[in-house]
């Protein structure tokens, strides 16, 4: 399989037909990392060809020096996901569904909701950023050095935080356990 | 999957005081793990958006004419068809790109998975493209003359239609018997195998050139069908244009697959849109049936009516013109015109009686990386157009698909004695063509085998269309495939394939090994014997 930076060397010399090897490779995960920050299928969808279509545009512009491809979609994706919330909230603090209450993420599907509710028992105290390492960690199961790169910090400071933002939750777990093991009976018995 | 013993090691690693919460990190870890949501990522959305991401590659056209003339023709419609045209179906359709080759868009290496067909699968299609050619050269002659034999390429489990009256033999060898396919007037058999009418192989030899193929690896193609609309587009597009009758969004995953309309008018075209296959096809709208005898209607054709190939192609050439349709992804029309050959076969008694066709096609070829596409029976496929020859114009068409494609690297089969081989038992299907008139029994039942020697020329390199069967999962795929071209064969029999056609593909040749072969049907005293290679000997027992 080429590499990605081949890849990217041969669309920026024109050939931009390889971009379907990239979108191919790449889709999926950020789709779903976009799905993980809006729990709803149609925004998600906007919003990922919103990411590609950004970096087909921007793919001239892409430096490899300054990260990796991978890096620099996620990034695409996360500013377009915050671009989305702010615009349509006209406010500055809502970077995804889990900064909206619980009135206000009716957009969200309609099966999803209840997941959302108890990932929200976990996370929705979390900074964005500590968010995005969790779900980058545990849900995209990236190493830290990717993560490193998408979040543009040090791997040794994601590690931290993840670690931090574990240890943080496990001192809160009484509370976000017992709200969880209620929900999930509740599914067992319906 | 999740390594969770490596995330709480890199967190003992930072915190080794965490190690005595070591049951508790597992907990919350494994629970949030557990809570990842379904993010219904699915392929409809795939394919859309590599069609929305190849459009702004490319550049784009203006679409506009066909549709302009269309509609500018007095068509019934509604709203939302119009509005599902304009945002879905014409971009996807009609947008040109080209030098003759359509998008094609590099996936890595082997991105289709294998093209072997799984062991449960069914390949009813890989084999059973039947074109009309394939159709025994019997059944076009005269009026009313009715297929005798109808059957594939051979080989592999093709579902085939054989409509002779000829008794089965009881020693007739298939597989197995069910009720999905039929033989003769509807006695339902499962054709793993099939029997030929009175087999006779013809004998193909290779007179090319000596072959050499450098290429480790080509490309094969798949083309990207539009998936439609997606509900939320959809539904909009309905509430929108008024169907207020029920909530739209109460359905989900909604999708549209084909669009119909009508010209009101006499004489007028209907034009069907495959919106999930990405095809068109337009066809007139009789609104009389066409009188074929001598006491009504208009009288029937005479050989004096029938234009040549050029006017022919002139007004299919016209049509499309007309239509704003672009040939830019197709080859040199060819008409096709097998009356021609029918009526030089036909007896003297027979000619005053020759039914010559209302209708001629004429087929411009897929072209392809500026390859033509053909089908598994050696004939080229692609846009077909048909022309009224009573009223000279153009009548419709058909095959007019979306030109997306994909394309990844498989190995190529380097072995070409091995391919030769393959040609010389009649392509890669194998051909089991009966030989009419080639079969004479006499009276203590012996057969007399007359041998049918078609000769090949050296192939060029093409693309065969094939279904691909995995997991029950059927797709088309256009595979590099050698095109051999028959230069010679025998005068008194009409024997319709033009080309002989070998996949360059390993691991379809491969496949192919262990496919069932069919038998052939036995006369008294004789015992067929037909190898694994498709070659055929008949020994008296």
């Amino acid at each position: 399989m080429q590499a990605d930076e081949q890849i990217i060397i041969n669309c920026q010399k024109g050939n931009l037909k390889e971009f379907g090897i990239l979108y191919d490779k790449y889709v999926k995960r950020i789709h779903d990392f976009i799905y993980f920050k809006t729990y709803h299928k149609e925004t998600a969808e906007d919003l990922a060809s919103k990411t590609f279509l950004k970096a087909l545009e921007k793919i001239s512009s892409y430096n490899s020096k300054i990260g990796t491809f991978s890096s620099w979609l996620y990034c695409i994706a996360r500013n377009t996901v915050i671009d989305h919330y702010r615009t349509k909230k006209n406010t500055s603090d809502i970077e995804d569904v889990w900064d909206l209450s619980s009135g206000e993420d009716i957009e969200s599907d309609i099966d999803a909701r209840e997941n959302l509710a108890q990932v929200k028992a976990h996370l929705a105290k979390l900074s964005p950023e500590h968010r995005d390492i969790v779900i980058l960690r545990v849900w995209q199961e990236m190493s830290y050095a990717e993560i490193a790169e998408v979040l543009g910090k040090s791997e040794d400071s994601c590690k931290m935080m993840f670690s931090r933002t574990i240890a943080k939750l496990r001192e809160e777990m009484p509370v976000a356990l017992f709200v969880i093991f209620i929900l999930m009976n509740h599914y067992v018995r319906h | 999957m999740l390594d969770i013993e490596k995330i709480i090691q890199d967190i003992y690693a930072l915190e080794p005081s965490l190690k005595e919460r070591e049951a508790e990190l597992l907990k919350i870890i494994k629970e949030i793990a557990a809570l990842k949501p379904d993010t219904k990522f699915d392929q409809n959305f795939y394919n859309q958006l590599k069609i929305k991401l190849m459009e702004n590659i490319t550049p784009k056209e203006d679409v506009r004419g066909f549709w302009q003339n269309l509609f500018s023709k007095k068509l019934i419609f509604v709203p939302v068809a119009l509005a599902v045209l304009a945002i879905v179906v014409v971009p996807s359709l009609m947008n040109k790109n080209r030098a003759g080759g359509g998008q094609v868009v590099a996936l890595a290496d082997r991105a289709f998975g294998s093209l072997v067909v799984s062991s449960g699968g069914t390949n009813e299609k890989s084999s059973g493209i039947v074109s009309q050619e394939a159709v025994a050269p019997t059944r076009s002659m005269g009026l009313g003359g009715n297929a005798e034999l109808m059957m594939g390429g051979g080989g592999g489990t093709t579902m085939v239609t054989m409509g002779m009256s000829a008794p089965v033999s009881t020693q007739l060898k298939t597989t197995a018997v069910s009720s999905d396919s039929v033989v003769g007037s509807g006695v339902a058999i499962s054709s793993k195998m099939m029997a030929p009418y009175y087999y006779q192989p013809y004998t193909f030899e290779y007179k090319g050139e000596p072959l050499v193929l450098a290429e480790d690896k080509m490309d094969v193609l798949r083309r990207i069908k539009n998936t439609a609309v997606v509900s939320g587009e959809l539904n909009s597009i309905l509430a929108n244009a008024g169907f207020n009758a029920m909530d739209w969004g109460k359905l989900s995953g909604m999708k549209l697959q084909n669009i119909s309309m009508t010209e009101d008018k006499k004489g007028g075209f209907s034009i069907y849109i495959g919106v999930e296959e990405g095809s068109i096809s337009i066809n007139k709208n009789y609104d009389y049936v066409r009188c074929m005898s001598l006491d009504c209607g208009p009288r029937p054709l005479k050989e004096s009516d029938m234009p040549s190939d050029e006017t022919i192609i002139g007004l299919a050439d016209k049509f499309l013109s007309e239509y704003g349709i672009n040939k830019d992804d197709y080859g040199k029309p060819e008409v096709q015109n097998d009356w021609r050959v029918y009526l030089g076969m036909a007896s003297a008694e027979m000619k005053p009686d020759f039914y010559y066709p209302e209708t001629i096609s004429v087929i411009y070829s897929q072209m392809l990386n500026g390859k033509e596409v053909y089908d598994e029976s050696g004939n080229k496929t692609g846009l077909v157009v048909n022309v009224d020859i009573r009223e000279m114009k153009g009548a419709g068409l058909w095959n007019l698909f979306s030109q997306k494609h994909e394309a990844s690297a498989y190995e190529v089969e380097k072995d070409t004695t091995r391919l030769v081989k393959l040609a010389e038992q009649g392509g890669f299907r194998r051909g089991y063509y009966y030989a009419e008139g080639t079969v004479d029994s006499s009276e203590d039942g012996q057969v007399e085998v007359k041998k049918n020697v078609i000769e090949l020329g050296t192939p060029t390199i093409g693309f065969v269309k094939m279904w691909i069967y995995n997991e029950n999962n059927g797709q088309e795929m256009i595979v590099p495939a050698y095109i051999f071209p028959i230069v010679k064969k025998p005068d008194d029999i009409y024997f319709y394939q033009k080309n002989v056609v070998v996949p360059l593909i390993k691991e379809i040749l491969d496949q192919d090994q262990n496919q069932p072969m069919p038998m052939p049907m036995m006369k008294g005293g004789i015992e067929p014997m037909m190898g694994a290679s498709g070659g055929a000997t008949m020994m008296a027992q």
